[in-house]
């Protein structure tokens, strides 16, 4: 086990150091000169060359690419992220005065997904080519065709407008989060949903449930216990890769329900070419995936022991 | 690993015992109701894109046409689906707008996947430091959120749909290199490319007239699944002010424009939005019969 955590941790570091050096590049993409687009930021008229030589030196990009991808890097472990553009508040503040909201809702539509999902592929297993299977495919297939931004405006259309039951805007109140989190875990539901069913569906033709059965188990205790829980550890690394589009979508869907996350700063600071904003956003949401699918590994690893057996074992993938 | 198992997870199987029933077959019935909703969303799918090409033609007006005193009409004979905010015909904007959402998408597609064959059957048939360097690169990319990604990127790119496909395909090129890759290395020990080799056949041509033909059929199936999930990631970058700029008429745009009008037209915000439902719906279907063909023993979808 220590050695499944090690080769895990191991294959982390040059994730790590790709997203930084992806981060970091991410200002040669800025069409033209960097010195002379930031320089023109918030100016009435043309800058002149000096000035532009001046930002061009605050901000280092005289120096070699290497000594500036160092100094740079040096900044991020300590959490200097440099200072917004726009604000000229420190990015790594701008950052984490908006992250929980984010992480709260995209955990709220992760939880709502499970929530919907579990069930519904348990009961499609069990009940395999019934009409609620039929059903649960058919839900499948829409949640994931379904934007989760529009499905948003539609809950707001219903429940906000025109029956009036929840608030449409703003975070607080348990009501408050309800919607976005349904219009998120909706389409999370989809992939989920599926992936219990046929996860299920295989351990139910497992020996031991064969044994559990022959025993006069009762049924219910057979799914649920014997076979529900070894079924829902390919669920849970599925969950891990969902963040990525979980706090994607929340993202987006913050624009519409006015919640105070990440979402609209981080537009208005792309619409708006704040470089120092969008290198640590990247940064701190490539840091959260990467380090939460680690987690599911690990987590993964040690409910499954085979998984860390195999991962370790000559010859074995990790 | 199967070639289907590669398709159905470019990313690497999940780990687990055996994490998939593959053993089930639907009923009768349940397996032609399949058959015609398979049928039923290629004909949308061809549908929404002959719409697309021949939106001209099709158009009862023209999509950027501003008549303010017509601002927010309901349908009617003249506008079928009614006009928006500056009164121009939404039917005939929703028309247009399929060329730019699709066309997108399909040029996203088609890049990534082609720029994924390109470097998979390289990496793949030389190995060495190209194969190392590339597929840590495919490594990185796929360990990072997709869709953040491609919204930082184009975002810096600046705004406009050339940029956003260029965004995309930086970040969607490493799954179908991955999968081309690993086929790749399958099919280079076969007989025929020794065979070829051993005729004096040169690299580029074991490439291109022995290993490209071979592995283009999963790769297509595999584009036509990427293509739903394509469209909804443009759509969304649509909506936050990215893609198409205004005046011209995408289907993402289109709802982010309509956000004030939620309350007194809801109907700007519902039809784009079915659209896009639409077409991803269609297309994930498709790939998904495509690839359950590819290898009978899924009859079932994992959507």
């Amino acid at each position: 086990m220590r050695r499944y955590i090690l080769s895990r941790l191991a294959t982390l570091l040059p994730v790590l150091l790709g997203l930084s050096l992806i981060t970091f590049g991410l200002i040669a993409l800025v069409p033209g000169d960097p010195a002379e687009v930031l320089a023109r930021r918030g100016r009435e008229v043309e800058p002149s060359p000096q000035q532009i030589e001046a930002v061009r030196r605050e901000l280092g990009l005289d120096q070699p690419v290497a000594i500036q991808y160092l100094r740079w890097l040096g900044g991020a472990v300590r959490g200097d992220l440099g200072d917004s553009l726009d604000t000229g508040q420190p990015v790594w503040d701008e950052i984490m005065a908006r992250l929980p909201a984010t992480l709260e809702l995209a955990l709220a539509g992760l939880t709502v997904g499970v929530l919907i999902a579990v069930p519904i592929g348990v009961l499609a297993a069990v009940w395999q080519g019934s009409w609620l299977d039929q059903i649960s495919r058919a839900l499948a297939l829409l949640g994931a065709a379904i934007p989760s931004f529009w499905l948003g405006a539609m809950l707001i259309l219903l429940f906000a407008v025109k029956l009036q039951w929840l608030p449409a805007m703003g975070r607080g109140s348990p009501q408050q989060i309800l919607l976005p989190a349904l219009a998120l875990g909706i389409g999370t539901s989809a992939a989920v949903m599926r992936l219990t069913r046929a996860s299920l569906l295989e351990t139910l033709s497992e020996d031991y449930v064969r044994t559990a059965r022959a025993k006069g188990l009762r049924e219910r205790t057979v799914v649920l216990i014997h076979a529900l829980k070894p079924a829902l550890l390919p669920v849970i690394t599925i969950l891990g890769l969902q963040l990525g589009n979980l706090l994607g979508g929340a993202l987006v869907i913050e624009t519409i329900f006015a919640w105070p996350g990440l979402g609209q700063f981080i537009i208005r600071s792309i619409l708006n070419r704040d470089i120092t904003v969008i290198q640590g956003f990247t940064l701190t949401m490539g840091l959260v995936f990467v380090v939460t699918n680690t987690l599911v590994d690990l987590v993964y690893g040690w409910l499954d022991p085979r998984i860390a057996a195999r991962a370790t074992a000559p010859g074995g993938k990790p | 690993m199967s070639v289907a198992d590669l398709v159905r997870y470019p990313n690497g199987a999940p780990r687990g015992p055996e994490s998939e029933a593959r053993t089930w077959a639907a009923p009768r019935r349940a397996a032609r109701g399949q058959q015609l909703l398979v049928w039923l969303c290629a004909t949308v799918l061809v549908a929404l894109l002959l719409a697309a090409v021949a939106a001209p033609a099709l158009a009862p007006h023209d999509p950027l046409a501003i008549n303010l005193s017509q601002s927010l009409a309901s349908p009617s004979r003249a506008h079928l689906l009614g006009t928006d905010h500056l009164g121009r015909d939404l039917l005939s904007r929703l028309l247009y707008a399929a060329r730019g959402s699709l066309g997108a998408a399909l040029a996203t597609v088609l890049i990534s996947s082609a720029t994924g064959l390109l470097v998979g059957t390289v990496a793949g048939y030389f190995g060495g430091w190209v194969d190392e360097i590339s597929m840590r690169l495919v490594d990185i990319l796929l360990a990072l959120p997709s869709f953040v990604l491609a919204l930082v990127l184009a975002g810096i790119l600046g705004p406009g749909l050339a940029n956003v496909v260029l965004a995309m395909v930086l970040v969607r090129w490493a799954s179908p290199a991955r999968v081309a890759r690993s086929l790749v290395l399958a099919l280079r020990e076969q007989d025929f490319v020794t065979a070829a080799r051993a005729m004096g056949a040169s690299d580029a041509r074991i490439m291109a007239r022995h290993l490209l033909p071979n592995v283009l059929g999963p790769m297509v199936v595999l584009a036509t699944l990427s293509l739903g999930n394509t469209i909804l990631a443009l759509a969304g970058l649509s909506f936050v002010g990215l893609g198409m700029q205004i005046p011209h008429p995408e289907w993402g745009a289109m709802l982010n424009q309509a956000r004030p009008f939620i309350q007194t037209a809801p109907r700007l915000m519902i039809v784009p939005g079915v659209a896009i439902a639409l077409s991803v719906f269609s297309a994930n279907v498709l790939g998904d019969a495509w690839r359950d063909r590819l290898d009978p023993r899924h009859t079932g979808s994992q959507m």
